[in-house]
């Protein structure tokens, strides 16, 4: 069972990288128009071109999507998108956006978001690792269940690169392995300090960590 | 010196390790994270490695440099030899010429570290790191 103590945890934080865009389109298209929580998200992407990704991010979805400007106040109902070659993180009330050190020489990166999430949302967070290489939000999302919060991953097998969920898995106990299409109604769940059904799909195909 | 610290997997607190940080060349601590005890590195400005990120960068460091020494050598060579085509005394020239020799001899040896130097192969499921994407 997840969230058997019932504690609304109405702060999601998402990372993603390679092949992450397509999920998080997918999430976003089905979370409902009144879903309160605060919402953050880092995808890796390159620092020298100047895109469109919240456009692309929420082309279908109902709640607003943007990236912010360095210490906007944190609404709740709102998606923010990490803007290119900048850090983004919680702050007593308002989101800091900065050009701070790479980790995982990157920039955005999914660890200082979520460290910050852990920090200062603690209980309330919910961590999310999407599809993507490497292990940027590994040590990130140790942080938030170490504050209480839970961690989520996508199915390795779903996501188009199965490497960062995976390490996740690996390096930590996870709190569930889910599919996109799950993440659209255990989210508003959790939210609503609803406890969830223990989910590890593809759970038989996972790699056992060696020693 | 170690690279890492003898007791690192019973020290839960972070240990300063003997390798320098890729990205700033400061020192750079390492703590294990996670059921794994997984190994992060982090300097003092927080550049932030996994093992496997630390050691591509360390490779990539290796290729810049060796490259850098070959451009250096080259370069030398070349220069010796246009200036031995413009006048300077006979003397002189001779000495020239005999560095050119030897700077294109050492040349060709880095050219062939450079080629030999192949990276160590991770093991699968530890792709990355992942920069410079497009989203």
């Amino acid at each position: 069972m997840i969230n058997a103590q019932r504690i609304a945890r109405d702060v999601v934080v998402i990372g993603a990288s390679a092949g992450g865009i397509a999920p998080i389109k997918d999430l976003l298209a089905h979370l409902p128009r009144q879903f309160a929580s605060i919402v953050a998200i880092v995808v890796h992407r390159s620092p020298f071109h100047e895109t469109r990704l919240p456009w692309v991010l929420g082309i279908r979805a109902l709640l607003p999507v943007l990236e912010p400007e360095d210490a906007a106040p944190v609404h709740a109902g709102a998606v923010y998108v990490a803007p290119r070659d900048h850090h983004m993180m919680f702050e007593d009330g308002v989101v800091r956006v900065s050009r701070g050190v790479k980790e995982h020489r990157t920039r955005p990166s999914i660890d200082p978001l979520f460290r910050s999430a852990a920090a200062v949302y603690g209980k309330r967070v919910v961590g999310v690792l999407l599809s993507g290489l490497g292990a940027d939000g590994v040590s990130g999302l140790i942080a938030i269940k170490r504050a209480g919060g839970l961690s989520l991953v996508q199915d390795p097998g779903e996501a188009q690169f199965g490497t960062m969920p995976r390490a996740a898995i690996c390096e930590d106990d996870v709190d569930g392995i889910v599919s996109i299409h799950m993440l659209a109604t255990i989210l508003p769940a959790l939210a609503r300090g609803e406890p969830v059904a223990s989910v590890r799909v593809g759970g038989g195909v996972l790699p056992t960590p060696s020693a | 010196m170690y690279a890492l610290p003898p007791r690192l997997r019973e020290v839960q607190d972070p240990q300063v390790s003997g390798v320098s940080c890729p990205d700033c060349c400061g020192m750079l601590s390492v703590r294990p994270e996670g059921k794994r005890w997984t190994l992060v590195f982090e300097c003092r400005v927080g550049h932030t490695f996994m093992l496997e990120e630390l050691l591509v960068a360390k490779e990539q460091r290796i290729d810049a440099l060796l490259w850098t020494g070959y451009t250096a050598i080259v370069e030398l060579a070349a220069l010796l030899g246009d200036v031995c085509d413009h006048d300077t005394s006979a003397e002189v020239v001779q000495q020239y010429r005999q560095r050119q020799e030897r700077a294109r001899l050492h040349a060709e040896r880095v050219r062939r570290i450079i080629e030999e130097n192949g990276p160590v192969v991770l093991p699968q499921g530890t792709e990355g790191p992942t920069q410079d994407l497009p989203p």
